[in-house]
């Protein structure tokens, strides 16, 4: 593995009863950069994700952050190393404002209330949701918890953030203004993953793209290699081709 | 920041309004004093009840830790009541701390279930060991030195020392209605894998939560066993005690400020009213007024005045959000 990776995740095995969710994947993920993860429904992107952050525990296999061993640390240790997540069913804390959501996450930083909200504004203003700061998350629309969403997690202060499907779902004007918020925070230095299912998107967006497919990983490489790889078109864009453009 | 200061302001008024409560019902102060004490047993139990959303039915237990440990340390060493009071906060948070650490890892109705048995066992315990407790018999304090010169069983004085502990209560939960750690209790109560996304440790936070409630749940229950005098397992050690701190707290409004507070007024004050006009049956008052606050203000009735400020206030509560990128 080169020596700015950031992430390693190597051999995964995840089992759920006889289901195998994942079968010996790896992959690394370089400082800096936008790794798309990229394969039909079921193919177990979420399920890398809930072990790269914690929330799963490998059958097999191991995982690196920053270096270090990780491998069923819970999430709130990865948290606190550098890793921010957002999950695919939106769950802001629906009581609480827009701006307490994003505290929380700057409260990870400091315990002092002022620093906390001068950071938690800093993000709103990033995140272009400042205007909505003092109303209670439950009354944003799907756009806005996605917002949201990325918004708790980037107050975190990441240096890895993995994003699950922050776009699926919306129309093409916020599509755009989550892909230019995407690419900011990747200017801050912030290492990120994707996981989507619109085309348009990951290919625009991502540096590198792994595929999976059935729980193993079938491509890595550029976003035009990975498009033109017969596996990748077969297992995942059909066995026609064509008709690629997202949901 | 600013909300901040004047929810201090609004403590402060509340404990001022009750400082005259003496004087303008000095028939009722046997009432006055249930009525602080339980408003603030009510707010310690909502630190966990309320903020932290793990509902316990099981504070009946912290009480009686709390008044045995008093009147314990009164009667069988002689120790003064007021290391008595602190020796209890002290004991109960360890106990809640072990009590935490066993039960957090249940989640919802088994956690509700698994407070139930804990202070039913103790309960159980305090009746039969009886060199201990007194047994079902029970403990009568008869006498308690005089702090410069006060009589701890005058009821002005226990109202007032009833009023301080609210006071402390309050301040608490002040704190917590600004400060990193209430946040994380409020962060685990609406979606605990998100609170976990946030680097927030559940399992600690909650015991912490419990501890703190419970110490303050245990202060509340020495007051009251001086202002009760004579307490038995059946006073004290009751389901029924941890479940009318549970009303109590949702009434009002569980995880506010003023919530528990509200409640203890609201219930304490109407059971007393109807009392005199129904005897025995009294009782159903709690029952209509819990129909009325589920009918009507399912989250307290603090909860029902914001929604009833909001309404009044601004009628279009749904505009959509429309997302832009913007550069600070």
């Amino acid at each position: 593995m080169s020596s700015g990776s950031i992430l390693q995740v190597e051999g995964v095995h995840q089992r759920f009863g006889g289901l195998l969710a994942l079968q010996d994947v790896s992959l690394s993920v370089e400082e800096g950069e936008i790794l798309g993860l990229i394969g039909p429904n079921g193919a177990g992107k979420t399920t890398l994700f809930n072990v790269i952050s914690g929330y799963l525990r490998p059958t097999e296999g191991s995982v690196r952050f920053l270096g270090k061993e990780v491998t069923g640390l819970p999430p709130y240790r990865l948290a606190a190393m550098g890793m921010g997540r957002t999950f695919q069913i939106v769950r802001p804390f629906p009581k609480l404002t827009v701006l307490e959501n994003v505290l929380i996450g700057s409260f990870l930083r400091t315990s002092s209330r002022r620093e906390a909200e001068d950071r938690a504004w800093e993000t709103l203003h990033l995140t272009g949701l400042a205007p909505f700061a003092s109303r209670p998350a439950a009354s944003l629309n799907l756009a806005g918890r996605k917002r949201l969403e990325i918004a708790r997690a980037l107050a975190l202060n990441p240096r890895l953030l993995l994003l699950d499907e922050v776009v699926a779902g919306l129309n093409p004007a916020e599509t755009d203004a989550t892909v230019k918020l995407i690419r900011r925070v990747r200017d801050r230095g912030i290492t990120i993953i994707v996981v989507e299912h619109v085309m348009r998107v990951i290919m625009g967006l991502s540096d590198r793209v792994v595929v999976l497919n059935y729980g193993r990983k079938i491509a890595e490489g550029k976003p035009q290699e990975v498009a033109s790889d017969p596996a990748v078109i077969a297992a995942y864009l059909g066995e026609s081709g064509g008709g690629s453009e997202g949901r | 920041m600013r909300e901040r200061f004047k929810t201090l302001a609004w403590i402060g008024a509340v404990l001022v309004a009750f400082t005259l409560y003496p004087w303008i019902f000095p028939t009722k102060l046997n009432l006055g004093v249930v009525i602080v004490l339980f408003a603030g047993m009510a707010t310690a139990w909502d630190i966990l009840g309320g903020w932290a959303g793990q509902l316990s039915l099981g504070h009946a237990a912290l009480v009686g830790i709390g008044g045995y440990t008093l009147a314990l340390l009164s009667l069988r060493a002689g120790i003064p009541p007021w290391w008595g009071l602190l020796a209890g906060m002290a004991l109960t948070s360890v106990v809640a701390a072990m009590w935490g650490w066993i039960v957090f890892r249940l989640r919802g109705p088994y956690f509700v279930l698994s407070t139930i048995a804990v202070a039913e066992i103790l309960r159980l315990v305090a009746i039969n060991w009886k060199n201990l407790t007194g047994g079902a018999e029970g403990l009568f304090l008869r006498e308690l030195p005089r702090p410069f010169g006060l009589d701890l069983f005058d009821r002005t004085v226990e109202f007032y020392l009833g009023l301080a502990f609210l006071g402390i209560a309050l301040l608490v939960v002040w704190w917590l209605s600004w400060s990193r750690f209430g946040y994380s209790l409020q962060a685990i109560r609406e979606d605990q894998d998100s609170a976990m996304a946030m680097g927030i440790n559940p399992t600690s936070t909650k015991i912490l939560a419990f501890a703190l409630s419970a110490a303050l749940t245990a202060a509340g229950g020495s007051l009251y066993a001086i202002y009760l005098s004579f307490f038995e397992p059946h006073i004290v050690l009751d389901i029924g005690l941890s479940v009318e701190l549970a009303l109590i707290a949702y009434i009002g409004g569980a995880g506010t400020v003023f919530g528990p507070t509200i409640g203890a007024v609201v219930l304490l004050g109407a059971a007393d009213l109807f009392r005199n006009y129904f005897q025995q049956a009294n009782l159903l008052i709690y029952g209509i007024l819990i129909i009325l606050v589920v009918r009507f203000a399912p989250e307290g009735i603090v909860g029902g005045w914001h929604v009833l400020l909001r309404r009044l206030t601004r009628p279009a509560p749904v505009v959509p959000v429309e997302v832009r990128g913007e550069r600070p």
